[in-house]
């Protein structure tokens, strides 16, 4: 205050002196120079990624052929027998299978959380489910391997009494998967419900809606794009899962009797492969082949994903204000 | 306090006004949202039937908290605790056992801000008699073109019922709100400043509409605007800071006020 008092009169007394108006900025330059290259780098090593995974994956496609690589079903890379089949069908099943136990029961625990949750429990539960969603999942695998095996072991025995199994394989790994996903899922649906305008729910409300028939008949609608690719974020992270299902899917390269017996996915049996795996030879280009299938699903996810938010906001554009 | 009774009383006894019959009775009616203040106070007043009662007052004076309350959809807010009766055809409404979906069927609402949900206009005239389990295509059918009929609204979308009500413009949406809340023929229409956010004619058919509409339902009106008061309803109540100072015939209330702080109101001294 009595700075600006006494500055105030002097700059009225003295002439004023006038800054210039040009310099030399070096370091803008730098920074600019310097955002630039990280840009670049990112892009380029993501390029790179692509050439060395489709030059590979096409040579070991190749080398074994489309057809016995996604309908064969035994896989010895000791014997150059390379059929895909099992790898492919681990990876599906375990991931839908996780979709089913665990994506679209937290799918129904968002409209819960949102709609029916008391205001204080709401945050907290969703506290919760970050802090799950942030458990590293060689984390999840250890658990799974501990508890969820063991108990699918004796589950497995009371439902096929004749057969010896170690619990491990896909019912197992989908169950660990479903858990794993959960609560990405939940989030990413309780993100969407929240975006759903209170006056909507009023109206339904105000027309004699209970909460349960708002919940279903106006929010559920209204963030079904959300909640779409909630589920494929969901699918895709599952099926490109290595550490936690490679503890409990038991690594047998073969197809699945039931659910029960041990089989393989493409990411874990990459991880098994890669030792033995020599650069350039055809067992080495036919694992990048299999990182193919996993780079197809995740690319139609994030094109799936991109097109359906797209979609919903020329949906919310053609509003009139 | 005292005022409300003997307005209230008055009215009843007034053998000038047309016979009535009461559909809605509030007493003592106190809305608080939070420990310490009170929304409103000891609300004492009546909703009768082929009527429209407007409510008028300067913003935050908790107009319309009272026209929440007769519907409960101040249940939707945490932490609101109500006491006083409220009674539709003498049935209280905050009694045991009520449930609050059933009550909102038979009093509707249309919002200040038109909300249609983003559904066809059939749709969404439809939606309250399909929550309320209605099957019948036809019946359905029927009661949406009834519906829109008495809003007026018939006419100009008949030949695009399957286009999304967010296409319509603001006094169409506005309309469409307000046939969504006919279709479930409810016996009270709650209006809390319908056409606040409306030009100037689309407003002139709100009023036109609203004054039609009492021949088949009883509308509570809240509105900032006192000449729309004085167009459309029969009686008319001036809430300020909370309580109801007062409650009459809306000529006798905007040409005879009986409160000091009405008549400073609708003269303008303030609010």
């Amino acid at each position: 205050m009595n700075i600006a008092a006494t500055a105030g009169p002097k700059a009225e007394q003295e002439p004023r002196e006038h800054g210039p108006i040009t310099r030399v900025r070096v370091l803008d330059g730098v920074i600019r120079v310097a955002l630039v290259g990280c840009g670049a780098f990112v892009l380029i090593a993501t390029i790179a990624i692509l050439l060395f995974l489709g030059r590979a994956g096409v040579r070991g496609i190749q080398a074994v052929g489309i057809s016995q690589l996604i309908s064969g079903v035994l896989w010895k890379p000791e014997a150059d027998l390379f059929g895909g089949l099992p790898l492919i069908v681990g990876t599906f099943v375990s991931a839908i299978g996780a979709v089913i136990v665990g994506a679209i029961p937290a799918m129904f625990a968002a409209v819960w959380a949102n709609e029916f949750a008391s205001k204080a429990l709401c945050p907290l539960y969703r506290r919760t489910m970050e802090v799950a969603a942030a458990i590293p999942s060689v984390v999840y695998g250890w658990l799974a391997l501990v508890y969820l095996v063991p108990a699918m072991e004796s589950l497995a025995h009371v439902i096929r009494p004749n057969q010896t199994t170690s619990g491990e394989g896909l019912a197992a790994a989908s169950l660990l998967l479903g858990i794993m996903i959960a609560p990405t899922v939940l989030l990413l649906s309780l993100d969407s419900l929240s975006r759903v305008p209170s006056a909507l729910r009023d109206a339904s409300a105000a027309l004699g809606g209970s909460p349960w028939q708002t919940a279903m008949r106006v929010c559920l609608p209204h963030s079904w794009r959300g909640i779409v690719i909630a589920l494929f974020f969901g699918f895709a992270r599952a099926a490109g899962e290595t550490m936690a299902v490679q503890m409990v899917i038991g690594g047998a390269r073969k197809l699945p009797g039931d659910l029960f017996s041990p089989t393989t996915t493409i990411s874990t049996q990459i991880v098994m492969d890669m030792q033995n795996a020599m650069p350039n030879t055809t067992g080495s280009n036919v694992l990048f082949s299999m990182s193919l299938v996993l780079l197809v699903v995740s690319v139609v996810v994030v094109l799936f994903t991109r097109g359906l938010t797209r979609q919903g906001r020329q949906g919310r554009s053609r509003r009139p204000a | 306090m005292t005022n409300v009774i003997t307005v209230t009383a008055r009215t009843q006894s007034n053998p000038k006004l047309e016979p009535h019959t009461t559909k809605m009775r509030v007493k003592d009616l106190t809305v608080c949202y939070s420990a310490e203040k009170s929304a409103i106070r000891d609300v004492t007043i009546e909703v009768h039937d082929k009527e429209v009662l407007a409510l008028i007052g300067p913003s935050g004076c908790g107009k319309s908290t009272f026209l929440r309350s007769l519907n409960r959809m101040n249940d939707t807010i945490d932490g609101v605790t109500v006491t006083g009766s409220v009674e539709l055809d003498g049935e209280p409404i905050y009694g045991p056992n009520v449930d609050p979906v059933l009550v909102r069927r038979r009093v509707g609402m249309v919002f200040q801000r038109s909300n249609p949900f983003p559904k066809s206009i059939f749709e969404n005239v439809a939606y309250g008699l399909r929550i309320a389990g209605e099957k019948d295509r036809f019946t359905i059918m029927s009661k949406v073109e009834r519906a829109l009929r008495q809003s007026a609204l018939w006419d100009e979308v008949k030949d695009r019922l399957h286009d999304s009500g967010l296409g319509l413009s603001g006094g169409q949406q506005q309309r469409l709100c307000i046939a969504r809340a006919l279709a479930v023929e409810p016996e009270v229409l709650l209006m809390d400043e319908p056409a606040s956010a409306l030009d100037p004619i689309a407003t002139a058919k709100i009023e036109d509409l609203v004054s039609k509409l009492r021949k088949i339902v009883a509308i509570v009106i809240v509105t900032h605007n006192m000449q729309q008061a004085a167009r459309v309803s029969q009686r008319t109540g001036f809430f300020y800071m909370g309580r109801l100072v007062e409650v009459g015939d809306t000529m006798n209330l905007f040409m005879r006020p009986r409160e000091r702080e009405t008549e400073d109101y609708i003269t303008g001294r303030f609010g």
